[in-house]
């Protein structure tokens, strides 16, 4: 078909002349077509900018029929023929024109080869070919180049001061010291510059720096996100990303490692930290939540996340239907979905943590070493071993049965009884159940002891309310001693409340009060009583008119903290609680403690199974068992019982040894499987075993002691199937696909399984033409504000072109030819002479460079929330050094959380003590629904999904942020009182530096000297004010409070200049 | 060449427009169309209100009530929590026809009754989204991930502010939080200037709004002297625009520190207004914020939300139709009520859009047992809502649900139809206003979205 059509335009080409087609026909296609059917857009799928795509028409079909207009499909467009209003929809073309094109089709429709953009063009969009080192060398040449061309000069290099303070900045996010900045004004040497680099790539603050960096592309949190957004541990692999950069691991490995780490052959534990990366997705527990759904969406945030971050690919608009722009087909997006698609946490719960230990290794080790020998004897086998399993053989092949009984459910509501027909007292009962489950089970003679305990108990009488009772706020109503505390007498003001229930929470009402609850407890003889005490706020506790027990106002108290012991005196006793409320809310938990507990918490055996253990035994015939929260799923019980001889085998007789033993013909390993079981569990080793377990305990519980959980990815053995989904929607399956790149780019080599491992080898080859060059781009935005390509997380048809194309090739190349190494990497940058020109920009600049996009001069724009808050702590000197672990709760406003559902509010963010509450701001626990302020303020995301690059804006809640928030007006407190100089300019001076690393100019001296000399003037006449603004400092320093505050405030200031 | 300082003298007020605009929201922008409404006050009913115990009247479902729910209505269907076959539920509550519309408006909002010819209802909403926050999280940013901008970042994005003293986007709240965090109020990937703000009840209302102990308004009014002279100096020597925009940014922060207060403090409004809304001044309730949604929209600010929760009433003894149903009625009925006489009296209701309503329904059906007495129902995906004022005809029944109320019959409409509806309103083509983010073209309806023609007035 193809071959015919171009034929038949050979044959016409030589009756026609081209060029009326290239001066007359072709320019109106691109004037009045190619907006909605050019290279950016094709609509209904055509493109007519190209010979090839133009003849294959759209979707409707071929445009034109060569030599027939009449029955062309584009004459009928362009004439509004057949009822369709006519083409382009802004405006029918002219007569002329229409005539001009029809005469064109009907001479053949003659396009030559050089008019317009040749198919291979079309088909390879400049980023799916692969980088190549361009003809010029070196990132000066290349940025020069194009100034030249733009009639544009580079800038002179900046001030050695700014410079250094811009480079601190850009490798550490920290401002130089004044030492470090004196220093390199006397450096003479010409490598001076060099040597400051290399000490800032050395520093550890660099790690810190780019790890600050990743974290936004990684949408790393420290919470779950939707409603309840609980606290989850993964802080150890945000310190493995600080590791990784310090250590200077190669990108490709940093990649590998994240993507795919738990399979790597040999995992090591560091391995396995890394693919947090990708457990960074959200976790919505909601009650009524679906774990399909919520993996579904975790599973596609996983490939959308790998895609913009490595592959500058816009992935997710393949989700629905074949992406609009990009070759991706919705066949592409699913067979990247199935790489993911495999693995085994859940989506509604927090699962699947690794331990990590963070104790003294070396003393673990010693507690391991001590059970080793131990170990290798129960390894060793014995003449004497070998007859005992025989005998052990056929007692288990006997038992074995009555291991499958049939199991009984308990189905799903809260209590139920089940008959047990033992001949012996049970030991254990085997439960079906894959989730945690806390149970009660009670027996006959437990509820018959029950009764009679009751019986001595004290008579509870029932529960009184007064209250609200209001004040301004929540300190005061639950400092102040409102009626009731002074004795209570039931009338009017007391309502009775039989309703509240005892052992749970529940909601009381009104806003910063507090209200009483009150009973008798009448005693038969004096007695010491057990009640568990719960609340989400100030909570008191009053016994007959004395205060027992008292929480802060705003603290939240566990009921499993709050257990007291009451002493009762014989007769009737008062019992009166005092609960408090803030803005939030807030909720009553008392538990009366009385008789017997029969709480059991069952073992796990393996996912599915579980054992309820009872010790001591308990006597057969009807147990009655609870649940403490409705199960999720069915839980069946197996209604024979165990004696704890069948425990101890069931519980040390894995599936596979159970298959084993019914076997008889086993082979060489089996067999070998079988003997080391036997050892292990045998009686006459049970001494060395008991030694053994004793000491291994005691090494396991060092290890649990000193361990941390973080969340990792884990590989299931089977894998998902994946089909692609009807409009995204994934309850309507379609084909089924296998993992695999998208069709457009490189395949995964042959032979090795097509798993998140070959992904991610896949995504750092030097086959693959988009990572190299997405990741320089990254970092080059990190550095100048804006990436080569301005859309770094679109590097496709509807992304912008690079601004510095060859520029960008050189560093993708020379990024993978230098082995990845990324310090080497972020020093070429900073080593340029283009990075250190000065960031003045004068009118022409301004004019034909507005954006910098051409780097006519240094870079110049305001930094990220975080890192506003570290230089402002540092210029402070209060910015702590320490490095790692788990995030840490600076101070906040209690209001922040008024606008969350969950209960808890402000208590669950436990105000850090002493160097904590200055740590850098990478540390501040990042909580999806209430993300910390001042970084909200400057732009930082949720962190629900991933971000290329924080828009940067200006705003007037930004500056009351530096004006007013606590830390800001504590700096400056801390500034003012380390400025040091004998004269009040010296001093001014110092704060000036210490702030822009520059000296000030004469006249910012004095407008400076003036503010002061006005606030000092000021608070000679308001002393009281002076010691408020220095916050119990000296009241001296107030004057300075105020110029520090400016100081911390200057555009300088919160600019990297 | 002009010499830098020539440059910035001849362009000062050049780049003190240019600085303004970066105050993105300081200027208004123009609509895609001459709009009806001018703001928009949304109020968030979150925790999903029973849309048949107040407005969607079922004769036929109270006739059937305690019978188990036809097997076929609810073949296939995922709830949050039901599960078999449940019973149905009518309203224990009387309903009445109001007003000359004849709108159905149940007991529990004699209020809302009386200014029924005003509002417009919604009876065939529906949202595919049956858990609150993802349900929330639909409703206010058009998709059930977190991390979209929300309605009013969208709104103010595209139309600007018309006030200089306060933000464009701001958000009351009162009872119960709503569950999806700042993710409902959030500007997304849009710049933060668009993100709801906070004014809250205790405290100050905006945070850092208030100086530190110990300075004084003349104290930072000359420091903030000080601060302009010195950034109006690096301004003259490094010639970067953003640091004239910083400077305007410091200068509405001093204004705010003054209007904001004002604002917030209504004890001054005549008692008549007071007793109109019910208002206890110094309490966080929503009648204060009703009327303090009046006084943000009379000062120009584009889009107020106010939430009041908790809706969810499952039933049982912690959150049920008996008890709490109408208690949370009560809270809220006179201020909304309140609100529409007050805006129509003022001669904004005209120029403003109303809208009342949570993130989904409730079933037909009974959660829990039928010898519960303690009742409530299980979320539903479709629902009802009001909407008044500006762009919107007053007295319309849009849409139905059939006779037992479980499904859309007639009408059926999304969320994403009701936010193009809303910025239709505004003059907004909804296909238009987009933002480019991780190289895609966003909007708040994604790619779908119908404007309910027959609402428009």
């Amino acid at each position: 078909m193809t071959i015919l059509r171009v034929a038949a335009l050979a044959s016409a080409a030589l009756l026609c002349p081209a060029a009326d087609f290239e001066r007359e026909v072709f320019p109106i296609f691109q004037r009045a077509c190619s907006g909605c059917h050019g290279p950016k857009t094709q609509m209904a799928r055509l493109r007519v900018d190209s010979r090839a795509t133009f003849l294959a028409g759209g979707q409707s079909g071929p445009a034109i029929k060569a030599g027939d207009s009449a029955n062309s499909l584009l004459t009928a467009r362009l004439t509004g023929a057949a009822g369709v209003p006519p083409m382009p929809p802004g405006g029918k073309l002219g007569d002329e024109e229409i005539r001009r094109i029809r005469e064109w089709i009907d001479a053949g429709a003659i396009w030559p080869d050089h008019v317009g953009v040749t198919n291979a063009e079309i088909r390879r969009h400049w980023a799916y070919i692969a980088p190549k080192r361009p003809a010029q060398s070196g990132i000066d040449t290349l940025i020069r180049a194009r100034l030249a061309a733009e009639g544009l000069s580079p800038s002179p290099e900046a001030a050695k001061e700014t410079l250094l303070r811009r480079v601190s900045l850009d490798l550490t996010g920290l401002p130089p010291t004044l030492a470090e900045i004196d220093a390199f004004l006397e450096a003479r040497s010409p490598d001076a510059y060099e040597k400051q680099v290399d000490r800032l790539l050395a520093s550890p603050r660099f790690g810190e720096r780019w790890a600050q960096w990743w974290l936004d592309l990684a949408r790393y949190a420290d919470t779950n996100g939707y409603e309840s957004d609980e606290p989850r541990s993964i802080w150890p692999w945000r310190d493995w990303v600080i590791n990784a950069f310090n250590r200077n691991m190669p990108f490709d490995r940093f990649t590998i490692e994240q993507i795919a780490g738990d399979l790597l052959p040999g995992a090591t534990e560091d391995q396995i930290i890394a693919t947090g990366f990708h457990r960074n997705t959200l976790i919505n527990s909601e009650a009524g939540s679906k774990d399909d759904e919520f993996r579904d969406a975790a599973v596609k945030d996983r490939l959308e996340t790998t895609a913009t971050v490595w592959l500058g690919t816009t992935i997710g608009c393949a989700q629905c239907h074949n992406h609009k722009y990009d070759p991706f087909t919705q066949k592409d997006y699913y067979r990247l979905y199935a790489f993911f698609n495999s693995t085994a946490e859940s989506s509604i719960q927090i699962d699947q943590e690794l331990k990590v230990f963070r104790g003294d290794r070396e003393e673990l080790d010693r507690r391991r070493a001590a059970y080793a020998p131990l170990a290798k004897l129960l390894d060793t086998p014995s003449p004497e071993l070998d007859s005992a399993q025989q005998l052990w053989e056929q007692d288990m092949r006997a038992r074995l049965p009555m291991m499958e009984q049939s199991w009984t459910k308990l189905g799903s509501t809260q209590e139920q009884q089940v008959e047990f027909a033992a001949a012996r007292p049970i030991s254990g009962l085997r439960l079906s159940a894959a989730a945690e489950l806390e149970i009660e089970a009670w027996t006959s003679a437990d509820l018959k002891q029950q009764e009679e305990l009751l019986a001595s108990q004290p008579a509870w009488g029932d529960w009184h309310m007064a209250g609200p009772f209001e004040a301004a706020n929540q300190e005061e109503a639950h400092r102040t001693a409102y009626a009731p505390e002074r004795g209570v007498t039931l009338d009017a003001s007391w309502k009775k409340r039989a309703d509240l229930p005892d052992g749970a929470f529940y909601q009381l009402d009104g806003y910063n009060c507090s209200v009483y609850l009150y009973r008798t407890v009448t005693a038969k003889q004096a007695q010491r009583i057990r009640v568990g005490l719960g609340s989400a706020q100030g909570v008191k506790l009053f016994l007959n008119g004395r205060q027992i027990f008292a929480t802060g106002a705003l603290e939240e108290l566990k009921p499993e903290d709050g257990l007291l012991d009451l002493d009762l005196s014989a007769g009737v006793n008062h019992l009166l609680l005092k609960y408090t409320n803030g803005p939030g809310y807030y909720r009553y938990y008392f538990k009366r403690f009385v008789g017997l507990d029969r709480k059991v918490k069952p073992i796990e055996v393996s996912q599915d199974r579980r054992i309820l253990r009872f010790e001591p035994a308990i006597a057969p015939g009807t147990l009655r068992f609870g649940f403490r929260q409705k199960p999720r799923e069915a839980v069946t019980v197996d209604a024979s019982s165990m004696t704890a001889g069948d425990i101890a085998g069931y519980l040390r007789m894995p599936a596979g040894i159970a298959a084993i033993v019914r076997k008889t013909e086993r082979t060489p390993e089996e067999q070998r499987q079988l003997a080391q079981h036997y050892r292990w569990n045998s009686p006459l080793l049970a001494d060395v075993r008991l030694r053994h377990d004793r000491l291994k305990k005691e090494a396991d519980e060092y290890f649990d002691r000193h361990a941390v959980s973080t969340l990792v990815m884990k590989e299931l053995e089977k894998p998902r199937e994946t089909h692609v989904q009807n409009r995204g929607n994934f309850l309507d399956l379609k084909e089924r696909v296998e993992p695999g790149p998208p069709a457009i780019l490189p395949q995964l080599p042959g032979g090795a399984p097509a798993n998140r491992l070959a992904l991610a080898q896949w995504l750092v080859s030097p086959q693959n033409p988009l990572t190299a060059r997405v990741i320089a781009n990254h970092l080059w935005r990190a550095i100048f504000g804006a990436g080569l390509v301005k859309t770094g997380e679109d590097f496709g048809a509807q992304g912008e072109r690079p601004s510095h194309p060859e520029l960008l090739d050189l560093l993708a190349v020379e990024l993978m030819e230098d082995r990845w190494d990324f310090k080497n990497f972020v020093k070429k940058i900073v080593m340029s002479e283009t990075y250190r020109q000065s960031s003045h920009a004068d009118s022409t600049r301004l004019a034909k460079d507005p954006d910098n996009r051409l780097l006519s001069r240094g870079p110049r724009f305001r930094l990220a929330g975080e890192a506003i808050r570290d230089v402002t702590l540092a210029s402070a000197g209060l910015l702590s050094a320490r490095i790692g672990g788990p995030s840490v709760f600076p101070p906040m406003p209690a209001s922040v959380f008024e606008n969350l559902f969950i209960e808890g509010g402000i208590q669950s963010w436990k105000v850090s003590e002493g160097e904590d509450r200055y740590r850098r701001g990478m540390y501040t626990f990042y909580k999806r629904a209430a993300v910390y302020p001042t970084f909200m303020t400057f732009d930082a995301p949720e962190r629900n999904v991933c971000t290329v690059e924080r828009p940067r804006s200006n705003t007037p809640l930004q500056a009351l942020t530096t004006l007013n928030d606590e830390a800001f007006v504590e700096a400056a407190r801390a500034l003012a009182a380390r400025l040091e100089g004998a004269a009040s300019r010296d001093r001014l001076t110092h704060g000036f530096r210490i702030v822009t690393a520059r000296r000030p100019s004469e006249k910012e001296l004095a407008a400076l000297e003036a503010l002061l000399e006005k606030s000092a003037a000021q608070y000679r006449s308001d002393p009281a004010a002076a010691k408020k603004m220095t916050a119990g400092g000296d009241p001296a320093l107030a004057p300075w409070v105020v110029v520090s505050n400016v100081l911390l405030n200057l555009d300088e200031a919160l600019t990297k200049e | 060449m002009l010499s830098r300082r020539a440059f910035l003298r001849n362009s000062t007020t050049g780049l003190g427009s240019l600085a303004l605009a970066h105050l993105a929201g300081a200027a208004p922008r123009q609509p895609h169309f001459p709009p009806k409404a001018k703001n928009v006050i949304f109020l968030c009913m979150t925790g999903a209100p029973s849309q048949l115990d107040l407005f969607d009247y079922k004769p036929k479902l109270k006739e059937l009530n305690g019978q188990k729910v036809p097997q076929s209505l609810i073949e296939g269907e995922r709830f949050a929590f039901l599960s078999g076959q449940p019973s149905l539920l009518g309203t224990p509550f009387e309903f009445k026809r109001r007003g000359q519309s004849g709108h159905w408006i149940s007991e529990m909002l004699p209020h809302t009754a009386r200014v029924a010819d005003d509002l417009s209802f919604i009876y065939s909403l529906k949202t595919d989204q049956f858990n609150h926050t993802p349900a929330e999280l639909m409703l206010f940013t058009g998709h059930f991930r977190p991390g979209r901008p929300s309605m009013g970042a969208w709104v103010t994005y595209g139309l600007g502010s018309e006030s200089s003293e306060l933000p464009g986007f701001v958000v009351l709240q009162s009872g119960r939080a709503g569950r999806c965090g700042s993710s409902c109020i959030g500007s997304g990937f849009l710049p933060t200037h668009y993100q709801g703000v906070q004014f809250r009840s205790g405290g100050d209302p905006v945070l850092s709004l208030s100086n530190p102990e110990g300075m004084s308004g003349a104290l930072r009014r000359a420091s903030l002297d000080t601060l302009k002279e010195l950034n109006e100096a690096k301004l003259e020597s490094c010639g970067d625009p953003e640091i004239a925009t910083r400077i305007q940014a410091f200068e509405m922060a001093y204004r705010m520190q003054a209007s904001v207060p004002e604002l917030m403090d209504i004890s001054k409004e005549p008692a008549s207004v007071q007793n109109l809304y019910g208002t206890q001044p110094g309490r966080k309730t929503f009648s204060n914020n009703a009327l303090l949604a009046r006084r943000l929209v009379e000062r120009g600010v584009r889009f107020v939300m106010l939430t009041h929760g908790e809706w969810d009433h499952h039933g049982g003894p912690r959150i049920n139709l008996v008890k709490h149903f109408p208690e949370i009625c009560r809270e809220v009925d006179q201020g909304s009520a309140a609100l529409i006489a007050d805006l129509k009296q003022r001669g904004l209701l005209d120029s403003t859009l109303v809208i009342w309503g949570g993130e989904f329904g409730r079933t037909p059906m009974l959660q829990g047992s039928a010898s519960e007495p303690l009742v409530g129902r299980d979320h539903h995906r479709s629902f009802a809502m009001w909407m008044a004022g500006g762009g919107i005809k007053p007295g319309v029944q849009y849409g139905a649900t059939d006779e037992l109320g479980y499904k859309v019959v007639d009408g059926a409409a999304t969320v994403h139809d009701l936010q193009a509806t809303i910025l239709h309103a505004l003059g907004i083509e909804h296909t238009k206003l987009t933002f480019r983010f991780q190289g895609r073209d966003y909007r708040i309806t994604d790619v779908h979205g119908e404007v309910i023609r027959k609402l428009l007035a």
